[in-house]
């Protein structure tokens, strides 16, 4: 019994330490919504980041605002889709701003200004943009429910997450592995 | 023909070249649609506005079931939605077909796709679906207009405020107005030209300028537009006027759709409509709708008020004689989901 405890105890005392570690979508100083986070990756250089970020924003068809030797701002969108099942249709999109910033051996990278904007249900037979005025994540939109609401705010936080993973993915590839195919070479062995 | 014949070559051909360069964007498939079901009281006591949909008198009666599928997979994809129930079979040609929309479209570019199928049309405001109007009873301008087009069309985006497009759909038999219909009659073939023009000046703000035209469907112009001026109010409008071939006569209306917001789940929508039956009568109607929305679920209370210029535009009053107005009450169910 005393063994069980201490195994639920060391861990629940994981889950927090690991639930701690999580990047989130969270309220900055300014009361807009960001998801930040700092990447610690020893081994490679600003140029190396860089060349990655540009291949990344190209991949995930992001608009370049602007961008220097050091950092990159860029615009894109995510589907909405206020529910776990995989089957539902979308329910709205939302705009946003992503700035990444690189030194040697680490970068860090924000998405901000969400915009949220609903979509309807067209006579084409599926959801589309309603028209409608897109508004900051922050204020709630008049024809949305709070229940609602925070379902969008929750699924916009998963692909943070999802397009964060992708991200962190790509700025780990390395000029000299990545282009590299492993050979079977038979006549070594 | 050979005209037809070519661009159909055309896009076949363009799809079949342009597929090594698609790429592995998909979507999950997606499923949506709605569910209605109202309850109606005509002041006459007998169904008497002409419009589509919701005709039975003092009964709770069903709209229809309406299921949509769509599927993206790289640069093609899929459109199938089906419906059931008195509703779907007004809005149909061949009501045991089930078919609302039935197409599938491939984006060569983001600036460039293709549709072919058979389409919920292009043409005004109003659709069939109660999920995407604000107003459950519908317009004299919807129900006299085309419900779908079957054929093929090209979309070009000009910008983000610009796009074209352009295509040639069925003519079809005379029992579907010559363009509703699921297949072309064969000396016509694709005979019907459609365009749309579409500009959105400002966020918010979106106009379709639509053009059909074919013989012997005739011709409509129409133009729909909608601007949310802000978070809790929008203006949408409608004008169209349609002739039928060798001075057949036709229609041509107009119709105002003030919206508001006035808390997260209530808005009141009122819908103006002038309606000219060409060498005929004409008919003003004003429809007050609010809508009470709880997730998926609107409830919908409507009252409707109808006026004819004269006494034979068909209303009666409850002694069955003929008169000029006509006005009715209904409370409507629809779940989108």
């Amino acid at each position: 019994m005393k063994h069980f405890l201490i195994f639920i105890l060391l861990f629940l005392g994981s889950a927090v330490v690991k639930a701690q570690n999580k990047t989130s979508l969270i309220l900055d100083e300014n009361g807009k919504y960001i998801y930040y986070e700092m990447v610690n990756q020893v081994g490679y250089t600003k140029e190396q980041f860089q060349t990655n970020a540009l291949i990344f924003l190209k991949k995930e068809k992001l608009a370049i605002q602007s961008k220097s030797d050091t950092s990159f701002i860029a615009s894109g969108k995510f589907i909405v889709r206020n529910s776990a099942l995989k089957v539902k249709h979308p329910d709205g999109e939302t705009s946003f701003d992503l700035t990444i910033e690189f030194k040697d051996n680490k970068y860090r990278y924000w998405l901000t200004n969400f915009n949220y904007s609903t979509y309807k249900f067209s006579r084409y037979g599926y959801y589309r943009p309603d028209n409608s005025l897109s508004k900051p994540l922050e204020t709630m939109p008049s024809k949305i429910d709070e229940s609602t609401w925070k379902g969008v705010i929750s699924s916009i936080e998963t692909s943070c997450k999802a397009f964060a993973e992708r991200l962190k993915l790509k700025m780990k590839d390395s000029a000299d592995v990545s282009e590299k195919r492993k050979q079977v070479i038979k006549k070594d062995w | 023909m050979k005209k037809q014949l070519l661009t159909l070559a055309i896009a076949i051909t363009a799809v079949v070249f342009s597929a090594k360069a698609q790429d592995s964007t998909s979507t999950p498939l997606e499923i949506s649609g709605s569910v209605d079901a109202y309850w109606k009281y005509d002041f006459a006591k007998t169904a008497n506005i002409p419009t589509s949909f919701a005709s039975e008198q003092n009964s709770l009666s069903l709209g229809m079931v309406d299921v949509a599928l769509k599927k993206t997979t790289g640069k093609a994809s899929f459109v199938g939605e089906v419906s059931f129930g008195p509703r779907s079979d007004a809005s149909l040609p061949t009501a045991s077909y089930h078919i609302q929309n039935l197409y599938v479209n491939y984006a060569f570019s983001d600036k460039f796709s293709m549709t072919a199928g058979y389409m919920g049309t292009f043409v005004g405001y109003e659709v069939i679906s109660p999920a995407a109007n604000f107003n459950y009873s519908t317009s004299y301008l919807f129900t006299n207009g085309p419900f779908q087009n079957a054929g093929i069309k090209a979309t070009v985006a000009f910008s983000d405020k610009v796009s074209l497009m352009a295509g040639l759909f069925n003519t079809t038999d005379a029992a579907s107005y010559y363009w509703n219909g699921y297949s072309a009659l064969p000396q016509f073939g694709l005979s019907n030209f459609g365009a749309q023009l579409a500009i959105s000046p400002v966020k918010g703000w979106s106009a379709y300028l639509n053009l059909l035209t074919g013989y012997p469907a005739g011709t409509e112009l129409d133009l729909t537009t909608s601007y949310q001026i802000t978070d809790k109010f929008m203006l949408g409008l409608n004008a169209a006027d349609y002739s039928a071939p060798n001075g057949g006569g036709g229609f041509s209306g107009i119709a105002l759709y003030p919206q508001v917001a006035l808390t997260d789940g209530f808005s009141l929508g009122l819908r103006g409509e002038s309606f000219k039956i060409k060498k005929g009568d004409s008919v003003t109607d004003f429809t007050l709708t609010a809508h009470l929305k709880s997730g998926g679920l609107t409830f919908i209370p409507e009252i409707r008020l109808d006026n004819s210029k004269t006494d034979t535009f068909g209303f009666v009053d409850s002694a069955g004689a003929p008169t000029k107005s006509a006005s009715q009450f209904s409370l409507a169910l629809v779940y989108a989901f």
